[in-house]
């Protein structure tokens, strides 16, 4: 078990006429305490640019799928900017949380409420050749051998850029589960989606669909200007 | 002007081992993309019990887009009692017995509410900070 301390103090000795001086610190324990967190992500420093200010894109700084939900995780953010007009806009979700001027930081709780991720079936069956490919999310497998079975055990063996796959040895369907919270305006997965190039008539057809739900917490930033803006981070999570 | 800076510390000799991590940062308070100084500043202490639904911590009456902060400090001794923290009909995240926070606030709309909730049981003694750049006192009723 890890021991992370995060302490904070703001002081000030004209803005009232007692001085100000505050100051906490707590240990980050997973939720409900006595366990110390022990996953990071690690400090990270980057640089946004954009071609003109038109173009500036926020930055989705951590996608709430990849985390716990519910879970005791903490973000900070720091905008390294020297110019005082600069700022990041932080938002949670669609939610504007506020503006990280020049040289400020901030540290909150961070949910981590994802949506739903799309998922579908896909069964192989019927007549299956040697060399016969099927193709889906850009990844291509090629049969090396004529069985059902075989055929999806290959298929659940390759890695897809936005899938996750289940299945289970020798049985003729695979899973799909897509890596991230869907977009609300996704359709359903169709047998269509996949390209299926079969010198018998074998099959891959795509079944129990169900489209996901958008996330609800991803954390994104958006850079005030597109010239060179600077910002640290770091997620401290179950 | 007034000058008031906040600090944090964030460390730990093993959450990355062979990597202690010390983050310590240090701003000073400004007025919206200025170099003038926060003035007005809200400090308070509450209790929260989990009976009730979310409360605001405050009213949303400042200038939309500009520099304000946010302080909560969950007050409770008991880990099973948290803080939910939310802005608007989004959860930002829960806040543990002794944790605290420390945000931005765009509060220049309804829409940037800030809400708190107590969960789980009992009563949870709360502290609270909030920093202004404007601030607009409720009409009269």
């Amino acid at each position: 078990m890890a021991t992370t301390t995060a302490t904070i103090t703001i002081n000030s000795t004209d803005l009232l006429t007692d001085e100000l001086s505050l100051s906490a610190s707590a240990t980050l324990t997973n939720a409900g305490g006595g366990t110390g967190v022990t996953q990071t992500s690690g400090l990270a420093r980057r640089t946004t640019s954009a071609a003109s200010a038109a173009a500036i894109q926020a930055v989705n700084l951590y996608r709430a799928g990849d985390y716990t939900a519910n879970g005791a995780n903490k973000v900070y953010i720091k905008n390294t900017s020297a110019t005082s007009a600069e700022f990041f806009t932080v938002h949670i979700d669609q939610e504007e949380i506020g503006r990280l001027y020049a040289g400020d930081w901030m540290f909150m709780p961070w949910n981590a409420t994802s949506g739903t991720k799309a998922v579908f079936t896909v069964t192989i069956a019927a007549t299956w050749a040697v060399g016969d490919t099927w193709e889906f999310d850009g990844v291509t497998m090629t049969a090396a051998s004529a069985t059902v079975g075989s055929v999806a055990n290959q298929i659940h063996a390759l890695n897809y850029p936005n899938w996750e796959t289940t299945h289970t040895a020798d049985a003729a369907t695979v899973v799909f589960t897509a890596r991230y919270a869907s977009s609300a305006s996704e359709e359903l997965y169709a047998t269509a989606d996949g390209t299926l190039d079969t010198n018998g008539n074998g099959t891959a057809n795509i079944s129990s669909a169900a489209v996901g739900s958008k996330s609800e917490s991803d954390i994104t930033i958006r850079p005030s200007v597109h010239t060179a803006m600077t910002y640290e981070s770091l997620l401290i999570h179950e | 002007m007034a000058t008031t800076t906040a600090a944090v510390s964030i460390t730990s000799e093993d959450l990355m081992p062979g990597m202690p991590l010390a983050i310590n940062a240090i701003s000073t308070l400004m007025q919206t993309g200025t170099t003038t100084g926060l003035e007005l500043v809200d400090i308070g202490y509450g209790k929260l019990t989990e009976a009730s639904s979310a409360d605001s911590l405050h009213e949303a009456l400042g200038t939309l887009d500009t520099a304000n902060w946010v302080y909560i400090c969950n007050n409770s001794t008991d880990q099973s009692q948290y803080i939910k923290v939310g802005i608007h009909d989004t959860v930002i995240g829960n806040l543990g017995a002794g944790e605290w926070l420390w945000m931005p606030w765009n509060m220049g709309t309804a829409d940037n509410e800030i809400n708190i909730e107590a969960e789980t049981s009992g009563t949870i003694p709360y502290d609270y900070a909030i920093f202004k750049s404007t601030y607009t006192l409720p009409a009269k009723t």
